[in-house]
């Protein structure tokens, strides 16, 4: 099944919901750009992102992931009223706060890698780490990352869908720079994307 | 209480895009006093924009909260409505997508025997388009001229085709069909004193810039001029009349704040409300005179609300495309919309996007292994090797007369007002030919694949009974009274002074956007109503 119109602008709406990092740092509290804020235990979701955010990143970029996504959580406001666009009478809200629900499932990551490894989650290695979270991820073949990151299962998807989202994800995927959903120069859509200036991740 | 009494000229109901054009028109070229009734209240700043759009990126809120009164919304099919109302109208979250109708539009009776026939010519309503196009600022490319006439030239040069675009053009061609840039209604140059497109990709639901048009620039530029009156937060419930059917007053309570009630006095009254809230008012405003509403004598207030549905696909093609260099711009063509002879009746637009439909990143891959870390980087990159185009045609939904408005009791404002009902219907010729419209727009599709060596991977149309796209109509126009509420200048057929104007006066919706066609015809009709006032000396002085 494709898209309808009502569904496309409700999903470019929500692809859109954390596609600007540069955003995202800014909703970061003056004075925290070096460390998340404090809704998620910071070394938790730092391992959590070191597992399932690419490698090739690097860990200062994953590192700095990690943080816009916690800085993106801190400033979710729930039940704001949401974009009652072209063909929507009813006036929607957004939904509870995800965080709680996200800090429960870091807690209990840790204590899964307590039982099974006698050892914090951040200080087991990535592939066990990884072999932790997936059981708890929903099944299925060709799973798309949903882009409705505020509606994710759990905290792995979350993040990951967070990062995915971002124009900077976009870039590395088709290997040039498009910087999507930026304020960008009129004059320069026709010309062919630049490559990115260092091969990352390749 | 009090009632205040506000005396003018020209009382326009509504302040959306067509009440906006006929507002600026009049006071620009008339020695006329106009105040403009809108239900909400200010749609926020140019200076609030960049804020609400980061808030609408990351989260989804509306970049224009508290832009609907919570006890003023339609019920039934309303696929197409939208609960919008402060100033500037639905029009502060269009796409800024602007095509003209094609003249076969006009004529759908005359040249197919099917519909109806409109009581003006695209030829008469070419000049307001212009006009409409200067005056929103329009960037357009001429297309062949034999599929896409026009008197002038656009305002503004074409916003450039993409990278993307310009593939899925030489693509396009190959398939035997000519495509070009979709006219915007954003600024490829500076224009009017507002910037340039900066590709920010949000057209839709915000635009941070002012690049793209919305009415609430006219209207700043009006009021700071004080050149009308604009009452905000002020509905507009009942239309009154004389003995002769003449409107002497519009009686209006306050939306916010203390409770008030305001009577307009005014020469002429404009209702410029939009498709649902303007027939939704004649109906309100009946009387022991006018038993079934004004301007019912016919009785087709509410009656053949009109729109159009889409068929859709994502085609995978052996390109390059990199979705998001400006994701909300399109290529359009006119070639299915003027078709010549036709057995079977079908119009339908074409348009073309870059998509990622397909290529987007994955938790799990096709065997249902999770994908973490590099394994999905290197997943997603694989998949975003080959190009996917978006393709849409809308087609031509003929109405059913009983594709109404109605008053639903069940449901009422504050007040005590009934709420609209809206009931979209197809007329029997347009059921008859849904399989028809819908399998040649899909076997369209699928040669458009084969041609570019692609392969169709998606399918959609318009769900079923869920209402209409880019809907008008309940106030149709027409030379006949007893077929029609208005006349081809939007003159109430039953009362001398009320004009409607814009969405609801559609015979038909055509099968594209239907914006731009509604700031013509509100243009059209306040060219008319004009001529009863004299010209401003600078109006004069240039010749007009």
């Amino acid at each position: 099944m494709s898209e309808n119109r009502r569904d496309f602008l409700k999903r470019t709406a929500l692809a859109a919901a954390a596609s600007t990092l540069p955003a995202a740092v800014s909703a970061t509290p003056a004075g925290a750009a070096s460390a998340p804020p404090t809704a998620f235990d910071a070394g938790l979701l730092s391992a959590l992102g070191d597992a399932v955010l690419p490698e090739s990143l690097g860990a200062p970029s994953r590192a700095h992931a990690v943080r816009d996504f916690a800085a993106w959580a801190a400033a979710y406001r729930p039940v704001s009223e949401e974009m009652h666009g072209y063909g929507d009478q009813e006036i929607t809200y957004t939904a509870a706060d995800p965080s709680p629900g996200w800090r429960s499932q870091l807690a209990a990551l840790e204590l899964l890698a307590r039982r099974k490894h006698r050892k914090g989650f951040a200080t087991i290695t990535v592939e066990q780490r990884r072999a932790l979270v997936r059981p708890q991820l929903p099944r299925g073949r060709g799973l798309r990352l949903s882009s409705n990151i505020v509606s994710a299962p759990h905290i792995a998807i979350a993040l990951l869908a967070y990062w995915a989202a971002s124009s900077a994800a976009t870039d590395l995927a088709y290997g040039v720079v498009i910087n999507k959903d930026q304020c960008r120069v009129l004059a320069d859509a026709p010309r062919r994307p630049l490559p990115l200036a260092e091969p990352r991740g390749q | 209480m009090s009632v205040r009494v506000v005396e003018t000229d020209i009382c326009i109901i509504g302040s959306g895009i067509t009440a906006a054009m006929m507002a600026e028109k009049l006071v620009r070229e008339r020695n006329v006093h106009v105040v403009v009734i809108e239900a909400g209240g200010p749609s926020g700043t140019l200076a609030e924009r960049y804020e609400r759009r980061r808030r609408w990126q990351a989260y989804g809120e509306t970049p224009w909260p508290r832009d609907h009164l919570d006890d003023q919304n339609a019920l039934g099919t309303a696929y197409g409505f939208s609960p919008s109302m402060n100033v500037g109208g639905l029009a502060m979250h269009w796409g800024g997508v602007t095509p003209r109708y094609s003249p076969e539009d006009f004529h759908v009776r005359s040249l197919y025997g099917v519909g109806d026939d409109w009581p003006i010519s695209y030829e008469e309503l070419d000049p307001f388009y212009q006009e409409a196009e200067e005056r929103i600022g329009i960037s357009g490319e001429q297309g062949p001229p034999e599929l896409d006439p026009r008197g002038k030239p656009f305002p503004m040069p074409a916003l450039p085709l993409s990278y993307s675009l310009q593939q899925l053009r030489d693509w396009t061609a190959k398939a035997g069909i000519p495509m070009w840039s979709q006219p915007s209604a954003k600024n490829s140059v500076p224009y009017q004193g507002r910037a340039v497109c900066q590709r920010c990709d949000s057209c839709y639901p915000i635009c941070p810039t002012g690049a793209k048009y919305s009415p609430d620039f006219t209207f700043d530029a009006l009021v700071r001029d004080g050149r009308i009156a604009l009452h905000t937060n002020t509905l507009v419930r009942r239309l009154h009349t004389d003995a002769r059917g003449h409107i002497t007053h519009a009686a209006a309570n306050a939306t916010s704040g203390p409770e008030r009630e305001t009577e307009y006095r005014a020469k002429h009254f404009v209702l410029a409300a939009g498709f649902t809230w303007s027939p939704h008012l004649l109906l309100l405003s009946k009387s022991s005179r006018y038993p079934d509403g004004l301007a019912n004598r016919s009785g087709l207030v509410g009656k053949y609300l009109c729109g159009h549905r889409n068929v859709a696909a994502q085609i995978r093609l052996p390109l390059q495309i990199f979705p998001g260099i400006n994701a909300q711009h399109s290529l359009v063509t006119k070639k299915f919309m003027r078709p010549g002879k036709l057995e079977k009746y079908l119009r339908h637009d074409l348009r073309v996007w870059e998509s990622a439909f397909g290529s987007e990143p994955r938790l799990r891959d096709d065997k249902g292994d999770v994908l973490f870390g590099d394994a999905m980087l290197s997943d997603w990159r694989a998949r975003a090797k080959s190009g996917v185009a978006r393709v849409r045609g809308y087609y031509d939904v003929l109405p059913d007369k009983h594709s109404e408005l109605t008053l639903d009791a069940s449901v009422k404002n504050r007040w005590g007002d009934p709420m609209p009902n809206l009931q979209f219907r197809d007329a029997p010729e347009s059921v008859a030919l849904r399989g028809h419209s819908e399998d040649s727009l899909r076997a369209l599709f699928r040669e458009m694949a084969r041609v570019g060596d692609g392969q169709v991977i998606s399918n959609e149309s318009s769900a079923n009974d869920i209402g209409q796209e880019h809907p008008g109509g309940g106030c149709r126009m027409g030379s006949n009274p007893e077929t029609s509420v208005v006349d081809g200048f939007g003159r109430a057929h039953d009362h001398d002074n009320l004009i409607i104007a814009g969405a609801p006066t559609n015979v038909t919706a055509s099968c594209c956007n239907g914006t731009l066609t509604f700031a013509a015809l509100g243009l059209r009709a306040a060219s008319a109503l004009g001529d009863q006032y004299p010209r401003t000396r600078d109006d004069a002085r240039h010749g007009h």
